[in-house]
């Protein structure tokens, strides 16, 4: 059976992990290929690297960086952060990334996204939608949540779909952070309106609310940061607890 | 799988080389395509890339497009997602695998040993 997904997210920074990993008896926490080893022993599905620097002079390095990871854990991953054209794709793919997540680019360029699922296959382009709640609609927000675009997210998400994105990473800017659990309203919003696997993401604090959105919102995957790097919970403790109240997961 | 079987219906008809009789074709659009994530496998024939993988071991996939051999016997694991599908296939000294043995953690790597030791 299909297990439904947890998956961690790093930021990266020159190269380096970002946001207080902890990990105990790591040589240095910020080494990206330590960090992802580490989730890896915890058997972590899947791995996320946003690239929050994301200028043109990190791009090499970046590419650099997807090489030692691939070679290094045999788990799929996807890289976003920044992602302008077809050749960046091309690039983090041949790097080893599974997976390229688009966001501000595919919102200023759609065509991009239809391009790229025709170039390499649906499967292996995200389409990462960050979303606040406004009165009446869910807006959607660019440049790392600074800008609102006037979209409204369940037509962008069907637009996604539609031109060929493989997969929907969606964040709750109203969530992210707290704690309290994913935006189940939106989740389940989201995963009505597309036929293609939904990353939930933002608000996860405990193993419940995962259990919440896998089941109540039917979130594809989950996806958290600061629960795992701050060792308030392991990926293994989540997918227990997930797994005794019976979800399909991988244990 | 695309380039062992006779045909493919992704972007449009396509010939493969022909090693394998049969045909790839895309998963039916009430599922969630792509077939995404860790999925078992259960194994039909233990042929040598297959040993000492346990049947039911998680996989990953990540594919909208899934092959049909005519033949059943070379079908050496099936998956479900829908209905059963053929994962990897075996016939003489070919293999052919749907999901990512080299994204398939501990149980890929073992199988990609087990291709190694083939060759």
């Amino acid at each position: 059976m299909l297990a439904k997904r947890i998956i961690p997210c790093l930021d990266i920074k020159d190269n380096r992990v970002v946001k207080g990993v902890k990990f105990l008896g790591l040589k240095d926490a910020g080494d990206p290929v330590e960090v992802a080893r580490a989730y890896d022993q915890q058997q972590a599905d899947e791995l996320v690297f946003l690239d929050i620097t994301a200028s043109f002079e990190n791009r090499k390095t970046l590419i650099g960086l997807v090489e030692k990871i691939a070679q290094n854990i045999f788990m799929p991953f996807t890289v976003g952060g920044g992602v302008g054209d077809i050749e960046d794709i091309r690039n983090l793919l041949n790097a080893g990334a599974e997976k390229v997540s688009l966001n501000t680019q595919a919102v200023k360029s759609p065509v991009l996204i239809a391009d790229a699922a025709k170039r390499f296959g649906s499967q292996c382009i995200v389409v990462a939608i960050d979303v606040k709640r406004e009165a009446d609609h869910w807006e959607v927000f660019v440049n790392g949540g600074r800008t609102p675009t006037g979209m409204d997210a369940i037509d962008w998400a069907r637009k996604a779909a539609k031109l060929g994105a493989g997969e929907i990473l969606l964040t709750s800017m109203d969530y992210d952070g707290t704690k309290d659990g994913f935006d189940i309203a939106l989740t389940k919003a989201i995963t009505g309106a597309v036929h293609i696997p939904v990353i939930a993401s933002g608000g996860a604090g405990k193993p419940e609310h995962f259990y919440d959105v896998f089941t109540e919102a039917g979130a594809d995957a989950g996806l958290a940061a600061s629960i795992f790097h701050y060792e308030e919970y392991s990926v293994k403790q989540v997918k227990d607890y997930l797994k005794a109240k019976g979800v399909s997961v991988r244990i | 799988m695309q380039l062992l079987f006779t045909r493919s219906y992704e972007h449009g008809l396509h010939k493969g080389l022909g090693i394998i009789d049969g045909e790839v074709k895309s998963f039916p659009p009430k599922l969630k395509i792509p077939h995404m994530g860790w999925n078992q496998i259960n194994i039909k024939n233990q042929c040598k890339l297959l040993n000492n993988i346990e049947n039911d071991s998680f996989v990953y996939f990540c594919h909208s497009y899934y092959p049909v051999p005519k033949d059943s016997d070379i079908v050496a694991a099936t998956c479900d997602y829908g209905s059963l599908f053929a994962c990897a296939v075996n016939k003489g000294n070919i293999y052919g695998v749907q999901f990512h043995p080299e994204k398939s953690q501990g149980v890929g790597l073992k199988m990609l040993e087990n291709f190694v030791k083939l060759c």
